[in-house]
Protein backbone atom coordinates (compact mmCIF):
# COMPACT_ATOMS: atom_id res chain seq x y z
CA UNK A 1 0.00 0.00 0.00
CA UNK A 2 1.15 3.53 -0.75
CA UNK A 3 0.05 6.46 1.38
CA UNK A 4 0.92 10.07 0.61
CA UNK A 5 0.49 12.39 3.58
CA UNK A 6 0.43 16.20 3.38
CA UNK A 7 3.03 16.46 0.61
CA UNK A 8 4.50 19.87 -0.26
CA UNK A 9 6.99 20.72 -3.01
CA UNK A 10 8.16 24.03 -4.45
CA UNK A 11 10.59 24.87 -7.24
CA UNK A 12 11.88 28.35 -6.46
CA UNK A 13 8.81 30.53 -6.05
CA UNK A 14 6.55 28.05 -7.83
CA UNK A 15 4.64 26.04 -5.24
CA UNK A 16 3.64 22.87 -7.10
CA UNK A 17 2.29 20.53 -4.42
CA UNK A 18 0.44 22.13 -1.50
CA UNK A 19 -0.57 19.32 0.82
CA UNK A 20 -1.35 16.25 -1.28
CA UNK A 21 -3.06 13.38 0.55
CA UNK A 22 -3.73 10.11 -1.30
CA UNK A 23 -3.94 6.43 -0.45
CA UNK A 24 -3.42 3.63 -3.01
CA UNK A 25 -4.44 0.16 -1.89
CA UNK A 26 -2.72 -3.06 -2.91
CA UNK A 27 -3.71 -4.27 -6.38
CA UNK A 28 -5.60 -1.05 -7.10
CA UNK A 29 -5.22 1.25 -10.13
CA UNK A 30 -5.52 4.91 -9.21
CA UNK A 31 -5.52 7.55 -11.93
CA UNK A 32 -4.48 11.06 -10.94
CA UNK A 33 -6.08 13.55 -13.30
CA UNK A 34 -4.96 17.12 -13.65
CA UNK A 35 -4.08 19.84 -16.09
CA UNK A 36 -0.72 19.91 -17.82
CA UNK A 37 1.90 21.36 -15.48
CA UNK A 38 -0.20 20.92 -12.33
CA UNK A 39 2.40 18.68 -10.67
CA UNK A 40 1.25 15.17 -11.62
CA UNK A 41 4.69 14.00 -12.77
CA UNK A 42 6.26 15.71 -9.73
CA UNK A 43 3.96 13.63 -7.53
CA UNK A 44 5.02 10.40 -9.29
CA UNK A 45 8.71 11.28 -8.96
CA UNK A 46 8.21 11.70 -5.20
CA UNK A 47 6.63 8.26 -4.92
CA UNK A 48 9.70 6.59 -6.45
CA UNK A 49 12.14 8.82 -4.55
CA UNK A 50 13.47 10.82 -7.51
CA UNK A 51 12.46 14.02 -5.73
CA UNK A 52 12.51 14.87 -2.03
CA UNK A 53 9.50 16.75 -0.66
CA UNK A 54 9.79 20.05 1.19
CA UNK A 55 7.32 18.67 3.73
CA UNK A 56 5.17 15.57 4.11
CA UNK A 57 5.60 11.81 4.10
CA UNK A 58 5.17 8.94 1.68
CA UNK A 59 4.58 5.52 3.18
CA UNK A 60 5.21 2.35 1.17
CA UNK A 61 3.94 -0.65 3.12
CA UNK A 62 4.18 1.40 6.30
CA UNK A 63 7.75 2.70 5.80
CA UNK A 64 8.33 6.42 5.25
CA UNK A 65 10.47 6.50 2.08
CA UNK A 66 11.21 10.24 2.32
CA UNK A 67 13.75 9.38 5.03
CA UNK A 68 15.48 6.70 2.92
CA UNK A 69 19.14 7.17 1.99
CA UNK A 70 20.66 5.97 -1.30
CA UNK A 71 21.13 2.25 -0.55
CA UNK A 72 17.65 1.77 0.88
CA UNK A 73 16.15 3.86 -1.90
CA UNK A 74 17.76 1.74 -4.64
CA UNK A 75 16.48 -1.39 -2.89
CA UNK A 76 12.98 0.10 -2.78
CA UNK A 77 13.10 1.04 -6.46
CA UNK A 78 13.57 -2.61 -7.39
CA UNK A 79 9.96 -3.06 -6.25
CA UNK A 80 8.81 -0.31 -8.64
CA UNK A 81 8.52 0.07 -12.38
CA UNK A 82 7.94 3.36 -14.16
CA UNK A 83 6.71 4.23 -17.63
CA UNK A 84 7.85 7.70 -18.63
CA UNK A 85 5.88 10.20 -20.68
CA UNK A 86 8.45 10.19 -23.49
CA UNK A 87 9.31 6.51 -22.84
CA UNK A 88 12.90 7.50 -21.83
CA UNK A 89 14.45 4.56 -23.67
CA UNK A 90 18.25 4.52 -23.71
CA UNK A 91 19.03 5.45 -27.29
CA UNK A 92 22.46 3.85 -27.32
CA UNK A 93 20.89 0.45 -26.57
CA UNK A 94 18.69 -1.93 -28.56
CA UNK A 95 15.14 -2.78 -27.53
CA UNK A 96 16.37 -6.05 -25.98
CA UNK A 97 19.12 -4.29 -24.02
CA UNK A 98 16.66 -1.67 -22.78
CA UNK A 99 14.22 -4.24 -21.45
CA UNK A 100 16.95 -6.49 -20.02
CA UNK A 101 19.02 -3.73 -18.39
CA UNK A 102 17.58 -3.99 -14.88
CA UNK A 103 17.67 -7.79 -14.89
CA UNK A 104 21.28 -7.89 -16.14
CA UNK A 105 22.62 -5.21 -13.83
CA UNK A 106 21.00 -6.63 -10.72
CA UNK A 107 21.96 -10.16 -11.80
CA UNK A 108 18.49 -11.36 -11.04
CA UNK A 109 18.62 -14.23 -13.55
CA UNK A 110 21.15 -16.18 -15.64
CA UNK A 111 21.67 -14.81 -19.17
CA UNK A 112 19.58 -17.47 -20.98
CA UNK A 113 16.65 -16.84 -18.61
CA UNK A 114 16.99 -13.07 -19.14
CA UNK A 115 16.70 -13.49 -22.91
CA UNK A 116 13.66 -15.71 -22.40
CA UNK A 117 12.06 -13.21 -20.05
CA UNK A 118 12.69 -10.26 -22.37
CA UNK A 119 11.01 -12.14 -25.22
CA UNK A 120 8.05 -12.91 -22.94
CA UNK A 121 7.65 -9.31 -21.81
CA UNK A 122 7.94 -7.98 -25.36
CA UNK A 123 5.33 -10.50 -26.46
CA UNK A 124 3.08 -9.37 -23.61
CA UNK A 125 3.18 -5.79 -24.92
CA UNK A 126 2.62 -7.02 -28.47
CA UNK A 127 6.14 -6.47 -29.79
CA UNK A 128 7.95 -9.56 -30.97
CA UNK A 129 10.90 -9.76 -33.39
CA UNK A 130 11.98 -6.17 -32.67
CA UNK A 131 14.70 -6.95 -30.13
CA UNK A 132 17.58 -5.74 -32.29
CA UNK A 133 16.12 -2.37 -33.25
CA UNK A 134 17.28 0.88 -31.68
CA UNK A 135 14.69 3.28 -30.15
CA UNK A 136 15.22 5.76 -33.03
CA UNK A 137 13.80 3.14 -35.41
CA UNK A 138 10.53 2.78 -33.46
CA UNK A 139 7.23 4.69 -33.64
CA UNK A 140 5.84 6.57 -30.61
CA UNK A 141 3.45 3.73 -29.76
CA UNK A 142 6.17 1.12 -30.06
CA UNK A 143 8.45 3.15 -27.77
CA UNK A 144 5.67 3.34 -25.16
CA UNK A 145 5.27 -0.44 -25.34
CA UNK A 146 9.01 -1.05 -24.99
CA UNK A 147 9.00 1.38 -22.04
CA UNK A 148 6.19 -0.64 -20.54
CA UNK A 149 8.03 -3.94 -21.10
CA UNK A 150 11.08 -2.42 -19.38
CA UNK A 151 8.93 -1.16 -16.48
CA UNK A 152 7.51 -4.62 -15.79
CA UNK A 153 10.64 -6.66 -16.60
CA UNK A 154 11.74 -6.94 -12.97
CA UNK A 155 8.24 -8.09 -11.89
CA UNK A 156 7.53 -4.96 -9.82
CA UNK A 157 4.82 -4.76 -7.18
CA UNK A 158 4.05 -1.14 -8.10
CA UNK A 159 4.02 0.47 -11.56
CA UNK A 160 3.86 4.22 -12.11
CA UNK A 161 2.61 5.47 -15.46
CA UNK A 162 3.39 9.04 -16.49
CA UNK A 163 0.92 10.06 -19.20
CA UNK A 164 0.72 6.57 -20.73
CA UNK A 165 -1.42 7.63 -23.72
CA UNK A 166 -0.21 11.17 -24.42
CA UNK A 167 0.95 11.76 -27.96
CA UNK A 168 -0.60 8.56 -29.31
CA UNK A 169 -3.37 8.23 -31.87
CA UNK A 170 -6.74 7.11 -30.38
CA UNK A 171 -6.35 3.52 -31.57
CA UNK A 172 -2.86 3.15 -30.16
CA UNK A 173 -3.98 4.92 -26.97
CA UNK A 174 -6.76 2.38 -26.54
CA UNK A 175 -4.33 -0.48 -27.21
CA UNK A 176 -2.11 0.85 -24.41
CA UNK A 177 -5.15 1.14 -22.11
CA UNK A 178 -6.05 -2.49 -22.85
CA UNK A 179 -2.49 -3.46 -22.09
CA UNK A 180 -2.54 -1.71 -18.71
CA UNK A 181 -5.80 -3.48 -17.81
CA UNK A 182 -4.32 -6.83 -18.89
CA UNK A 183 -1.21 -6.21 -16.81
CA UNK A 184 -3.30 -5.39 -13.76
CA UNK A 185 -5.44 -8.50 -14.23
CA UNK A 186 -2.59 -10.88 -15.05
CA UNK A 187 0.10 -9.63 -12.69
CA UNK A 188 -2.10 -7.97 -10.01
CA UNK A 189 0.17 -4.93 -9.93
CA UNK A 190 -0.62 -1.83 -7.87
CA UNK A 191 -0.64 1.06 -10.34
CA UNK A 192 -0.69 4.82 -10.27
CA UNK A 193 -1.22 6.59 -13.58
CA UNK A 194 -1.12 10.34 -14.06
CA UNK A 195 -2.82 11.73 -17.12
CA UNK A 196 -5.09 14.43 -18.48
CA UNK A 197 -6.71 11.89 -20.83
CA UNK A 198 -10.16 11.44 -19.29
CA UNK A 199 -11.16 8.58 -21.66
CA UNK A 200 -8.10 6.63 -20.61
CA UNK A 201 -8.81 7.36 -16.94
CA UNK A 202 -12.38 5.99 -17.17
CA UNK A 203 -11.10 2.87 -18.86
CA UNK A 204 -8.19 1.86 -16.61
CA UNK A 205 -9.00 3.34 -13.19
CA UNK A 206 -10.43 1.66 -10.14
CA UNK A 207 -10.38 5.08 -8.55
CA UNK A 208 -9.83 8.58 -9.97
CA UNK A 209 -8.26 11.48 -8.06
CA UNK A 210 -8.19 15.06 -9.30
CA UNK A 211 -5.11 17.17 -8.60
CA UNK A 212 -5.95 20.85 -8.67
CA UNK A 213 -4.00 23.81 -7.24
CA UNK A 214 -1.50 21.44 -5.63
CA UNK A 215 -4.06 19.34 -3.75
CA UNK A 216 -6.23 16.30 -4.37
CA UNK A 217 -9.64 17.95 -4.53
CA UNK A 218 -11.68 14.90 -5.50
CA UNK A 219 -11.52 11.09 -5.24
CA UNK A 220 -14.01 8.55 -6.52
CA UNK A 221 -14.69 5.63 -8.85
CA UNK A 222 -15.08 6.38 -12.57
CA UNK A 223 -18.90 6.19 -12.15
CA UNK A 224 -18.88 8.68 -9.26
CA UNK A 225 -16.54 10.94 -11.25
CA UNK A 226 -18.91 10.93 -14.25
CA UNK A 227 -21.87 11.87 -12.10
CA UNK A 228 -20.04 14.33 -9.81
CA UNK A 229 -21.61 17.74 -9.42
CA UNK A 230 -18.40 19.32 -8.10
CA UNK A 231 -17.88 22.27 -10.51
CA UNK A 232 -14.10 21.61 -10.81
CA UNK A 233 -14.63 17.92 -11.60
CA UNK A 234 -17.46 18.70 -14.01
CA UNK A 235 -15.37 21.24 -15.86
CA UNK A 236 -12.42 18.87 -16.15
CA UNK A 237 -14.57 15.92 -17.22
CA UNK A 238 -16.45 17.92 -19.84
CA UNK A 239 -13.28 19.66 -20.98
CA UNK A 240 -14.86 23.10 -20.87
CA UNK A 241 -12.90 26.36 -20.88
CA UNK A 242 -15.69 27.96 -18.79
CA UNK A 243 -15.73 27.30 -15.04
CA UNK A 244 -13.64 27.59 -11.88
CA UNK A 245 -10.49 26.29 -13.61
CA UNK A 246 -9.02 29.17 -15.56
CA UNK A 247 -7.60 28.35 -19.00
CA UNK A 248 -4.70 30.73 -18.27
CA UNK A 249 -3.09 30.30 -14.86
CA UNK B 1 8.12 39.40 -11.26
CA UNK B 2 10.03 42.09 -9.35
CA UNK B 3 13.12 43.37 -11.15
CA UNK B 4 16.30 42.49 -9.22
CA UNK B 5 18.68 45.24 -8.22
CA UNK B 6 22.43 45.19 -8.80
CA UNK B 7 23.31 43.80 -5.34
CA UNK B 8 20.72 41.03 -5.59
CA UNK B 9 22.18 39.96 -8.93
CA UNK B 10 25.75 39.99 -7.54
CA UNK B 11 24.59 38.07 -4.45
CA UNK B 12 22.79 35.46 -6.53
CA UNK B 13 25.78 34.97 -8.84
CA UNK B 14 28.14 34.61 -5.86
CA UNK B 15 25.85 32.07 -4.20
CA UNK B 16 25.51 30.19 -7.51
CA UNK B 17 29.30 30.11 -7.86
CA UNK B 18 29.88 28.59 -4.43
CA UNK B 19 26.91 26.25 -4.87
CA UNK B 20 28.57 25.03 -8.08
CA UNK B 21 31.88 24.39 -6.30
CA UNK B 22 30.02 22.42 -3.63
CA UNK B 23 28.15 20.37 -6.23
CA UNK B 24 31.34 19.51 -8.10
CA UNK B 25 32.96 18.48 -4.80
CA UNK B 26 29.98 16.20 -4.04
CA UNK B 27 30.17 14.74 -7.56
CA UNK B 28 33.90 14.00 -7.08
CA UNK B 29 33.18 12.40 -3.70
CA UNK B 30 30.49 10.21 -5.32
CA UNK B 31 32.89 9.27 -8.13
CA UNK B 32 35.58 8.13 -5.67
CA UNK B 33 33.06 6.20 -3.56
CA UNK B 34 31.71 4.44 -6.66
CA UNK B 35 35.12 3.84 -8.26
CA UNK B 36 35.64 0.29 -6.86
CA UNK B 37 32.43 -0.87 -8.60
CA UNK B 38 33.75 0.06 -12.04
CA UNK B 39 34.75 -3.52 -12.90
CA UNK B 40 31.11 -4.62 -12.85
CA UNK B 41 30.64 -2.81 -16.18
CA UNK B 42 34.19 -2.39 -17.40
CA UNK B 43 33.02 -2.54 -21.05
CA UNK B 44 31.48 0.91 -20.50
CA UNK B 45 34.92 2.26 -19.56
CA UNK B 46 36.60 0.64 -22.57
CA UNK B 47 33.92 2.15 -24.85
CA UNK B 48 34.68 5.57 -23.41
CA UNK B 49 38.43 5.00 -23.74
CA UNK B 50 37.89 4.25 -27.41
CA UNK B 51 35.83 7.42 -27.86
CA UNK B 52 38.14 9.62 -25.82
CA UNK B 53 41.44 8.11 -26.89
CA UNK B 54 41.51 6.32 -30.22
CA UNK B 55 38.94 8.55 -31.91
CA UNK B 56 40.83 11.67 -30.82
CA UNK B 57 44.10 10.53 -32.42
CA UNK B 58 43.67 12.21 -35.84
CA UNK B 59 42.85 15.57 -34.24
CA UNK B 60 45.75 15.32 -31.77
CA UNK B 61 48.05 14.25 -34.61
CA UNK B 62 47.35 17.34 -36.72
CA UNK B 63 47.46 19.73 -33.74
CA UNK B 64 50.72 18.26 -32.47
CA UNK B 65 52.60 18.30 -35.78
CA UNK B 66 51.96 22.00 -36.19
CA UNK B 67 52.58 22.72 -32.51
CA UNK B 68 56.03 21.11 -32.79
CA UNK B 69 56.67 22.93 -36.04
CA UNK B 70 55.74 26.34 -34.71
CA UNK B 71 57.72 25.85 -31.52
CA UNK B 72 60.83 25.13 -33.65
CA UNK B 73 60.24 28.23 -35.78
CA UNK B 74 59.62 30.41 -32.70
CA UNK B 75 62.65 29.06 -30.84
CA UNK B 76 64.90 29.55 -33.88
CA UNK B 77 63.68 33.16 -34.19
CA UNK B 78 64.34 33.86 -30.50
CA UNK B 79 67.75 32.14 -30.62
CA UNK B 80 69.01 34.06 -33.67
CA UNK B 81 72.31 35.82 -32.89
CA UNK B 82 72.21 34.97 -29.16
CA UNK B 83 71.92 31.20 -28.59
CA UNK B 84 73.62 28.45 -30.63
CA UNK B 85 71.21 26.41 -32.77
CA UNK B 86 72.43 23.17 -31.17
CA UNK B 87 70.06 24.07 -28.30
CA UNK B 88 67.03 24.18 -30.61
CA UNK B 89 66.12 20.53 -29.84
CA UNK B 90 66.38 21.30 -26.11
CA UNK B 91 63.98 24.24 -26.40
CA UNK B 92 61.47 22.35 -28.54
CA UNK B 93 61.64 19.24 -26.32
CA UNK B 94 61.18 21.16 -23.07
CA UNK B 95 58.37 23.32 -24.43
CA UNK B 96 56.52 20.33 -25.85
CA UNK B 97 56.96 17.85 -22.98
CA UNK B 98 56.35 20.27 -20.11
CA UNK B 99 53.74 22.60 -21.54
CA UNK B 100 52.53 22.42 -25.11
CA UNK B 101 51.88 18.67 -25.34
CA UNK B 102 49.71 18.34 -22.22
CA UNK B 103 47.94 21.71 -22.46
CA UNK B 104 47.12 21.77 -26.17
CA UNK B 105 46.07 18.11 -26.16
CA UNK B 106 43.81 18.82 -23.19
CA UNK B 107 42.26 21.88 -24.84
CA UNK B 108 41.62 19.96 -28.07
CA UNK B 109 40.13 17.00 -26.16
CA UNK B 110 38.03 19.38 -24.02
CA UNK B 111 36.52 20.77 -27.22
CA UNK B 112 35.86 17.36 -28.71
CA UNK B 113 35.22 15.00 -25.80
CA UNK B 114 34.10 17.38 -23.02
CA UNK B 115 31.47 18.85 -25.34
CA UNK B 116 30.43 15.33 -26.39
CA UNK B 117 30.00 14.15 -22.80
CA UNK B 118 27.96 17.23 -21.82
CA UNK B 119 25.74 16.94 -24.91
CA UNK B 120 25.15 13.20 -24.44
CA UNK B 121 24.39 13.37 -20.71
CA UNK B 122 22.43 16.60 -21.17
CA UNK B 123 20.20 14.93 -23.76
CA UNK B 124 19.79 11.93 -21.45
CA UNK B 125 18.80 14.31 -18.66
CA UNK B 126 16.16 16.22 -20.62
CA UNK B 127 14.68 13.04 -22.11
CA UNK B 128 14.44 11.53 -18.58
CA UNK B 129 16.86 8.69 -19.42
CA UNK B 130 18.86 9.47 -16.26
CA UNK B 131 15.64 9.30 -14.20
CA UNK B 132 14.87 6.01 -15.96
CA UNK B 133 18.24 4.62 -14.81
CA UNK B 134 17.39 5.63 -11.25
CA UNK B 135 13.96 3.98 -11.44
CA UNK B 136 15.70 0.74 -12.49
CA UNK B 137 17.67 1.09 -9.23
CA UNK B 138 20.88 1.82 -11.18
CA UNK B 139 23.24 4.51 -9.98
CA UNK B 140 23.94 7.01 -12.82
CA UNK B 141 27.29 7.86 -11.25
CA UNK B 142 28.46 4.24 -11.57
CA UNK B 143 26.87 3.79 -14.95
CA UNK B 144 27.65 7.09 -16.68
CA UNK B 145 30.17 9.18 -14.77
CA UNK B 146 32.79 6.74 -13.48
CA UNK B 147 33.55 5.21 -16.94
CA UNK B 148 34.02 8.70 -18.40
CA UNK B 149 36.13 9.88 -15.47
CA UNK B 150 38.40 6.84 -15.61
CA UNK B 151 38.85 7.01 -19.35
CA UNK B 152 39.68 10.72 -18.95
CA UNK B 153 42.46 10.18 -16.43
CA UNK B 154 43.87 7.20 -18.35
CA UNK B 155 43.54 8.32 -21.94
CA UNK B 156 44.70 11.92 -21.66
CA UNK B 157 48.23 10.88 -20.56
CA UNK B 158 48.28 8.35 -23.43
CA UNK B 159 47.22 11.05 -25.90
CA UNK B 160 49.78 13.41 -24.37
CA UNK B 161 52.63 10.92 -24.90
CA UNK B 162 51.47 10.52 -28.50
CA UNK B 163 51.24 14.29 -28.86
CA UNK B 164 54.75 14.83 -27.37
CA UNK B 165 56.19 12.32 -29.82
CA UNK B 166 54.43 13.77 -32.88
CA UNK B 167 55.20 17.38 -31.86
CA UNK B 168 58.91 16.58 -31.50
CA UNK B 169 58.80 14.94 -34.94
CA UNK B 170 57.11 18.10 -36.26
CA UNK B 171 59.82 20.23 -34.67
CA UNK B 172 62.51 17.96 -36.13
CA UNK B 173 60.93 18.13 -39.60
CA UNK B 174 60.79 21.93 -39.57
CA UNK B 175 64.34 22.17 -38.20
CA UNK B 176 65.78 19.85 -40.86
CA UNK B 177 63.77 20.91 -43.90
CA UNK B 178 63.18 24.61 -43.27
CA UNK B 179 65.83 25.81 -40.83
CA UNK B 180 68.74 23.81 -42.20
CA UNK B 181 69.71 22.17 -38.91
CA UNK B 182 70.85 18.56 -39.06
CA UNK B 183 68.76 15.89 -37.38
CA UNK B 184 71.87 14.89 -35.40
CA UNK B 185 72.17 18.41 -33.92
CA UNK B 186 68.46 18.59 -33.14
CA UNK B 187 68.32 15.17 -31.45
CA UNK B 188 71.51 15.82 -29.49
CA UNK B 189 70.01 19.07 -28.24
CA UNK B 190 66.83 17.19 -27.31
CA UNK B 191 68.81 14.81 -25.12
CA UNK B 192 71.08 17.44 -23.65
CA UNK B 193 69.02 18.72 -20.73
CA UNK B 194 66.28 16.10 -20.71
CA UNK B 195 65.06 15.33 -17.18
CA UNK B 196 62.59 12.56 -16.32
CA UNK B 197 60.92 15.10 -14.02
CA UNK B 198 59.88 17.10 -17.13
CA UNK B 199 58.06 14.12 -18.57
CA UNK B 200 56.46 13.16 -15.23
CA UNK B 201 55.34 16.76 -14.65
CA UNK B 202 53.72 16.80 -18.10
CA UNK B 203 51.97 13.49 -17.49
CA UNK B 204 50.71 14.55 -14.04
CA UNK B 205 49.21 17.57 -15.77
CA UNK B 206 47.56 15.27 -18.31
CA UNK B 207 45.99 13.11 -15.57
CA UNK B 208 44.55 16.20 -13.86
CA UNK B 209 43.35 17.68 -17.17
CA UNK B 210 41.65 14.38 -18.08
CA UNK B 211 39.83 14.42 -14.74
CA UNK B 212 38.78 18.04 -15.27
CA UNK B 213 37.41 17.40 -18.79
CA UNK B 214 35.37 14.37 -17.72
CA UNK B 215 34.11 15.96 -14.50
CA UNK B 216 33.05 19.20 -16.18
CA UNK B 217 31.36 17.32 -19.04
CA UNK B 218 29.43 15.11 -16.61
CA UNK B 219 28.59 17.91 -14.17
CA UNK B 220 27.22 20.25 -16.81
CA UNK B 221 25.44 17.37 -18.57
CA UNK B 222 23.68 16.42 -15.33
CA UNK B 223 22.74 20.05 -14.66
CA UNK B 224 21.03 20.46 -18.05
CA UNK B 225 17.54 21.90 -17.99
CA UNK B 226 15.05 22.54 -20.76
CA UNK B 227 15.37 21.15 -24.25
CA UNK B 228 17.83 21.62 -27.09
CA UNK B 229 18.70 25.12 -25.88
CA UNK B 230 19.64 23.74 -22.45
CA UNK B 231 21.83 21.07 -24.02
CA UNK B 232 23.58 23.73 -26.09
CA UNK B 233 24.24 25.88 -23.02
CA UNK B 234 25.57 22.92 -21.02
CA UNK B 235 27.91 21.96 -23.85
CA UNK B 236 29.30 25.49 -24.05
CA UNK B 237 29.70 25.69 -20.26
CA UNK B 238 31.48 22.32 -20.14
CA UNK B 239 34.06 23.44 -22.71
CA UNK B 240 34.55 26.92 -21.22
CA UNK B 241 34.92 25.68 -17.62
CA UNK B 242 37.21 22.81 -18.69
CA UNK B 243 39.47 25.18 -20.62
CA UNK B 244 39.68 27.73 -17.81
CA UNK B 245 40.32 25.06 -15.17
CA UNK B 246 42.96 23.42 -17.38
CA UNK B 247 44.89 26.68 -17.62
CA UNK B 248 44.56 27.43 -13.88
CA UNK B 249 45.62 23.93 -12.82
CA UNK B 250 48.45 24.07 -15.37
CA UNK B 251 49.89 27.03 -13.49
CA UNK B 252 49.43 25.32 -10.11
CA UNK B 253 51.08 22.05 -11.19
CA UNK B 254 53.91 23.88 -12.98
CA UNK B 255 54.57 25.86 -9.78
CA UNK B 256 54.72 22.65 -7.74
CA UNK B 257 56.95 20.72 -10.16
CA UNK B 258 59.11 23.40 -11.68
CA UNK B 259 58.67 26.42 -9.43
Amino acid sequence: MIEIVDLYKSFGENQVLRGVNLKINKGETVVVLGRSGCGKSVLLKHIIGLLKPDKGKIFVDGEDITTFKNKKLYKLRQRFGMLFQGSALFDSMTVEENVALGLREHRLLPENKIKEKVKKKLKLVGLSELEDLKPAELSGGMKKRVGLARAIAMEPEFVLYDEPTTGLDPIMADAINQLLIELRNKLSITSIAVTHDITSAYKIADRIALLYQGKIVFEGTPEITKSSEDPVVMQFVTGSAEGPIQAKE
Amino acid sequence: MKKKNFFEIIGEKTLRFFEGIGEVAILLKDIFITLPKVFRNFHLTTQQMLFMGVSSLPLVLITSIFTGGVSAVQAAYQFSDYVPMRYLGTAVGKAVVIELGPVLTALVVAGRVGAGIAAELGTMKVTEQIDALETLALNPIRFLVVPRFLSGIFMLPVLTIFSDFVAILGGLGVSVFLLGISSYTFLNGLKLFFHTRDLIGGLVKAVVFGGIIATMGCYHGFKTQGGAEGVGKSTTRAVVFSSVLILISDYVIASIFFG
